[in-house]
């Protein structure tokens, strides 16, 4: 995939002008193409006009990213939900959505690393979930802080999959992916690599936890 | 663990500490932002192992490192010399003050924090300076901000503002 060799020649950073992502390539063309193809992939955002965000995920050798697609897929479909904009919301879709708690609350049941913030939830049918919760006095906006994914993907080991999602979605929650790793790693088929300053101050922060016993036990 | 609680104990114990890292960016932020358990905070006047043991912290070697906790046994990240090559003394002077739940603690200036989350640039730091500038962004003082940091450095923030601002 050529677009995202493009990619990983950039320093990671938090913004990027157009231009420094239009001068790896030969063409303006090309590289137009290649930005129009990123953003469908989820792999970019364009902020505001000339400028773009980079998924930290883009560092990831390309045998992890194949994995990493249908996080994305899910993600760029993602739909945000608010009511009260605060932990009580979290507390409301919990109790009135079913489905598959992904990334920052599924981390820190695995993990008691990070505080969570946000309520990612696999459900079954967006459309339906997202009436349920206009229903009960949810927004659809860009703040609150219940999302709802489609469900795209394997979704066999539970723990598999949130480690995944952790590393898609980056930022922060490539930290979640490497305590999730390092507590369940013999429950993962799929790993990550990570930079090892990364992992060193992963493992010197982490609280003392045992794993917990989970349906992936072999 | 209430980190403002924690950060208010801690100010009370060691005195002039500023806080940085997560705590620092929860503070400007609010307490929607995710941390991990451990506190960074910069001294001024420092204190040896032993002023600090009277005080009720601890030093323990753990994952080939010494690492300190508070009374409460919340790892603390000491910084006596500087935050990512910013003097101590510059952190101190720039902090604010914000008033916790019962007593007022000083917190980095978000310039600071802007440019130690930069120097680090790990996945972590990079979702941090996004959420800072976007947040943040109109009330940068860029004239702090060029004195501590290199012209580059302040290029490449004013970039990050402009994509969300």
């Amino acid at each position: 995939m050529k677009s995202l060799l493009m990619l990983q020649e950039l320093q990671l950073k938090p913004a990027y002008r157009v231009d420094e992502i239009i001068e790896l390539e030969s063409s303006r063309a090309t590289a137009y193409k290649r930005l129009h193809e990123l953003e469908q992939l989820g792999l970019i955002e364009r902020t505001k006009r000339g400028y773009y965000t980079v998924r930290t995920c883009v560092k990831q050798p390309f045998d992890v990213m194949q994995h990493l697609l249908p996080t994305l897929k899910a993600l760029k479909q993602a739909r945000m939900f608010g009511k009260y904009y605060n932990e009580s919301d979290v507390r409301i879709a919990r109790s009135i959505i079913d489905g598959f708690v992904t990334l920052d609350y599924k981390a820190y049941e695995l993990t008691n690393y990070q505080t969570p913030a946000r309520l990612f939830i696999y459900v079954d049918d967006i459309q339906e979930s997202s009436e349920i919760l206009r229903k009960h006095g949810f927004s659809q906006g860009t703040k609150g802080r219940v999302t709802l994914l489609p469900r795209i993907g394997d979704f066999t080991n539970e723990i598999q999959r949130a480690y995944l999602d952790c590393i898609a979605y980056g930022g922060r929650s490539t930290q979640d992916a490497v305590a999730i790793e390092l507590l369940y790693g013999n429950k993962l088929k799929i790993k990550g690599l990570f930079p090892v300053e990364l992992i060193n101050k992963v493992q010197e922060d982490m609280p003392k936890v045992l794993p917990i016993e989970s349906n992936t036990r072999s | 663990m209430n980190p403002i609680l924690e950060a208010e104990k801690i100010t009370e114990e060691l005195g002039d500490v500023v806080f940085i890292g997560a705590v620092g960016v929860m503070m400007h932020l609010g307490t929607r932002h995710r941390r991990t358990q451990d506190i960074d905070l910069a001294m001024v006047t420092k204190l040896s192992d032993e002023e600090l043991e009277t005080r009720g912290y601890r030093k323990y070697f753990e994952k080939r490192k010494y690492v300190t906790y508070t009374p409460r046994r919340i790892k603390v990240d000491i910084y006596t010399e500087d935050v990512s090559g910013i003097p101590v003394e510059t952190v101190y002077t720039t902090s604010l003050n914000f008033t916790g739940k019962n007593r007022i603690i000083k917190v980095a200036c978000i310039e600071v924090l802007l440019v130690a989350k930069h120097r680090a640039a790990r996945p972590q730091d990079v979702e941090d300076l996004q959420n800072l500038c976007k947040n943040k962004g109109k009330s940068i003082n860029w004239a702090l901000l060029a004195k501590i940091a290199k012209p580059t450095e302040v290029s490449e923030i004013k970039t990050v503002v402009s994509a969300f601002i």
